[in-house]
């Protein structure tokens, strides 16, 4: 039977659970069915179906069992503190649109809840893998993650598919203080897929979070970032590739609220587009008033491989405190012809010379993945991207 | 940490406020009937009477812009949209009434013009009271004239040209209400070849309250030929919101070069929502100078459209927003042809809790092959009870580009300071210098009077500044 994403559902789904639970999708539900589908400038919808409400269990979660480490798949039971935790993120101003967002809250039919207790240094990168199989092919992702004082994780997120698939998340990663956190998400659904990604960072005194986002799938893909620095002393670190390839488009948002005194930030993103794809890069760098010393940089580097690619960007810097060093840059331009030229007179036709180009951009970022066989599989994935 | 304090500018040599005189006044508010009456009025031709009422009802049709600054208190009804002072226009600068001498001598205008400025257009409330242009430029064909004259003596270049493809009615509510209730303004022509040495001048002024100015300007660079044109603009203090919608459209013909500068220093209740465009053929060039000092809320971006191959547009700009301003200023660059370049360099300073918006737009288009283009911002804060913004959008449809956008917004650093008053300067000074420093690019751009003015303001603001 087919369902709708529509009150019955909602009905059904919380028929059997806890408090907790049914608070959460009857808040969700409430926005989702007032607010109209948006309609988008730069990235157009046209190719995006509200999907009907599928149960989703092709979640993989592996090296969850690590001392120090509490995980609950999401779907199964929503504790108390989770809706809490939630709840502290909700209030903030995030996601790529509230139409979204809220479609996560109320029809959410998988995600992982993870913490790390106190003091506890997770050594394992603990990986969750979404991806489309079979008849799997709608993810609705709710994933908390709660790093608690003084403890050290890395969490790997990745999402794939071969077939047409829609995916729409949201993470909430709660860096409490001292705690190290480490995200990464790649995302590399097939070409008639939908993205749909809502992240939130919040960090405690002396919190750092790394993210890394390694953007490479879907014929429509929208995500937002956002971090909340509202810890003395915290700091954020995200960076991302994206390669957009065919018909893709991309629409990348970062959010960086400077809150509190000597809060650090560096925002770095680097892609590459080719045949006819599409890339916005939306930067916000917000220092607030009283966020003292802090220092906040935010960079965007493309490729343009290709005379149709288009792109935009819009790297917008907010100050309302004296106080601080703040900067953003943004630039885009073709491979460097010189170079081009000299790499082709060593023998290399000029597909692979510019997947070299590439390559050498992404690197750094692709250098930093936690596995081995993920930073092959990346690497392979790119190759084909570009040379195919 | 001590903070800068840096004073607000003086203003009182703007606030000289002469009886409203007039000969004629329409009614408060917007209606086809005053819109009809200002043609009438002005004795216009049919076509302009047209123009003026098509524009009308576009404005009407259009809602009011939602970003921005907010407008909210911007009540156009309030407004009169035209008034004239009861004088007919005069040639000699001594058959001025005093009191609008007066004025203008205060503000210096008749000096400028002794310091060899080509002509010098004035334009007091509606109506230009005082025109003058140097005979050898009339003889090697330059026109400078007001733009009422000019719909009455030059009607084919004016119907070819006046808001049809460069700024148009259509654009957005602002331009429809120019295209309305329009009034005075100045028209130059330079012909072919033609280089004209010393800049042209026109002075705008804003004297009763309540009132809207709306000048259009529209100059005409031909072939090969080089200007230089000033506008400063200013009004005194009243309680009434007052609005300034002007329209300045620019032709810069093949390898043509046109410089604009603009000085603006309206008074802090003033709505300055101007709309500026220069429509660059091949080999073109325009330099747009801009500093943006007064009014109470501002909306101002100068669009260059690059659509001869080779053309080129430079923005260089300041704005300073002291308390109760929010000027959202900044440059559009549209580049439709090959090998057309642009750059972007806008400061601000923002103090007692002024807001001061970078706001931009860059866009390549698809036949821009090897277009550059570089924008860089930079906001200066006084003190933590300010704002300075920047919002830049980059849109690029081609792959044979080289862009770059750089924005950076902080405070004078304690090491620059230490740094000078090690080597013997006051700590007064060294904040004034770093100041100064920081707007010299602009400073250094303006010509004459102008740069006399800006220096002036800047001064006033860096002399009061204690550690």
């Amino acid at each position: 039977m087919i369902k709708s994403l529509d009150y019955n559902t909602i009905q059904e789904l919380i028929k059997s659970s806890g408090s907790e639970e049914k608070e959460l999708r009857v808040k969700g539900y409430e926005v989702f069915s007032k607010v109209p589908m948006p309609m988008w400038k730069r990235v157009k919808l046209d190719d995006v179906h509200i999907p009907y409400y599928k149960e989703y269990k092709s979640a993989i979660i592996k090296n969850e069992e690590q001392d120090g480490l509490v995980t609950n798949l999401i779907t199964k039971a929503l504790m108390d503190d989770d809706l809490n935790s939630l709840n502290t993120a909700l209030k903030r101003n995030f996601g790529v649109d509230d139409k979204f967002k809220n479609m996560v809250l109320a029809f959410y039919n998988t995600g992982f809840s993870i913490r790390a207790l106190p003091n506890s240094n997770i050594k394992l990168p603990i990986a969750v893998n979404y991806a489309v199989n079979g008849d799997d092919d709608t993810i609705i992702d709710l994933n908390l993650i709660i790093a608690e004082r003084a403890s050290n994780m890395t969490v790997m997120f990745d999402y794939s598919s071969e077939k047409r698939g829609f995916h729409n998340g949201l993470t909430v990663v709660i860096a409490k203080d001292g705690s190290n956190v480490n995200i990464v998400k790649i995302q590399r659904l097939s070409d008639d897929s939908s993205n749909f990604d809502n992240n939130i960072v919040i960090t405690g005194n002396d919190a750092s979070v790394r993210w890394t986002q390694v953007d490479l799938g879907s014929r429509v893909d929208a995500y937002d970032i956002t971090a909340e620095l509202e810890g003395t002393g915290s700091s954020a670190y995200l960076n991302s590739i994206f390669l957009g390839t065919k018909n893709q488009s991309h629409d990348m948002s970062y959010k960086v609220n400077h809150i509190a005194p000597r809060t650090e930030s560096n925002v770095d993103v680097k892609g590459a587009l080719k045949d006819t794809s599409k890339a916005v890069f939306r930067g916000n760098l917000d220092m607030k008033r009283g966020a003292k010393k802090a220092k906040g940089n935010e960079s965007e580097v493309v490729l343009l491989l290709d005379k149709t690619v288009r792109s935009d960007a819009i790297p917008a810097l907010w100050c309302s405190e004296d106080d601080v060093q703040a900067n953003h840059s943004a630039s885009a331009g073709q491979i460097d012809e010189n170079k081009l030229y000299y790499m082709m007179s060593r023998g290399l036709s000029i597909d692979e010379a510019k997947l070299l180009m590439v390559e050498a951009s992404f690197n750094p970022v692709i250098d930093t993945l936690p596995s081995d066989t993920m930073r092959e599989s990346i690497r392979d994935y790119i190759g084909r991207r570009i040379s195919g | 940490m001590k903070k800068t304090i840096v004073n607000d500018i003086d203003f009182s040599r703007y606030n000289i406020k002469n009886e409203v005189r007039y000969s004629y006044k329409t009614e408060k508010g917007l209606s086809k009937k005053i819109v009809e009456e200002i043609s009438e009025r002005k004795n216009e031709p049919k076509w302009m009477r047209d123009f003026r009422l098509k524009s009308l009802e576009i404005y009407e049709s259009k809602p009011m812009p939602t970003w921005g600054v907010d407008l909210s208190e911007l009540d156009i009804n309030s407004i009169v949209a035209y008034l004239s002072p009861d004088t007919k226009m005069k040639n000699s600068w001594d058959e001025v009434p005093e009191d609008i001498r007066n004025t203008f001598e205060k503000l210096g205008i008749p000096e400028a013009e002794k310091k060899a400025l080509s002509g010098v257009g004035a334009q007091y409330d509606s109506e230009v009271v005082y025109h003058s242009i140097k005979d050898n430029l009339a003889k090697q064909g330059v026109i400078f004239e007001d733009m009422d004259t000019a719909l009455k003596k030059y009607p084919d270049i004016i119907k070819e040209h006046f808001m049809t493809k460069n700024v148009t009615p259509n654009d957005h509510k602002f331009a429809a209400l120019h295209g309305a209730i329009w009034s005075g303004g100045t028209f130059v022509y330079v012909p072919e070849n033609v280089k004209v040495e010393v800049p042209l001048q026109a002075y705008f002024r804003m004297n009763a309250p309540g009132t809207g100015q709306f000048e259009h300007t529209l100059i005409i660079a031909d072939r090969g030929s080089e200007v230089r044109f000033i506008e400063g603009c200013s009004a005194p203090q009243y309680a009434v919101s007052n609005l300034h919608a002007g329209c300045v459209e620019l032709f810069v013909k093949e390898g043509a070069r046109l410089i604009y500068s603009t000085i603006e220093n309206w008074s802090k209740n003033t709505y300055n929502l101007n709309t500026k465009r220069a429509l660059v053929d091949k080999d073109g060039v325009i330099e747009w100078i801009s500093g943006s000092f007064g009014s109470h809320k501002t909306m101002l971006y100068p669009c260059s459209v690059l659509r001869g191959k080779g053309a080129k547009s430079e923005y260089t700009g300041v704005t300073f927003a002291a308390k109760g301003q929010h000027l959202d200023t900044g440059s559009k660059m549209i580049h439709l042809a090959p090998y057309t370049s642009s750059k972007v360099l806008a400061k601000s300073i923002s103090k007692d809790g002024g807001i001061t918006n970078y706001r931009g737009l860059l866009k390549i288009g698809p036949n821009a092959e090897g277009a550059k283009a570089s924008v860089q911002c930079e906001g200066l804060m006084i003190d933590e009870i300010s704002r300075s913004d920047t919002m830049p959008i980059i849109e690029v449809l081609n792959d044979n580009v080289d862009i770059g956008h750089e924005a950076k917004v902080g405070r004078i650093s304690d090491e620059q300071i230490f740094y000078l008053m090690t080597r013997g300067l006051s700590e007064d000074e060294a904040r004034s210098m770093i100041v100064r420093g920081f707007v010299e690019p602009v400073a250094k751009s303006l010509p004459l009077e102008y740069a006399v003015e800006l220096n002036r303001l800047i001064k006033l603001e860096l002399e009061g500044t204690i550690g």
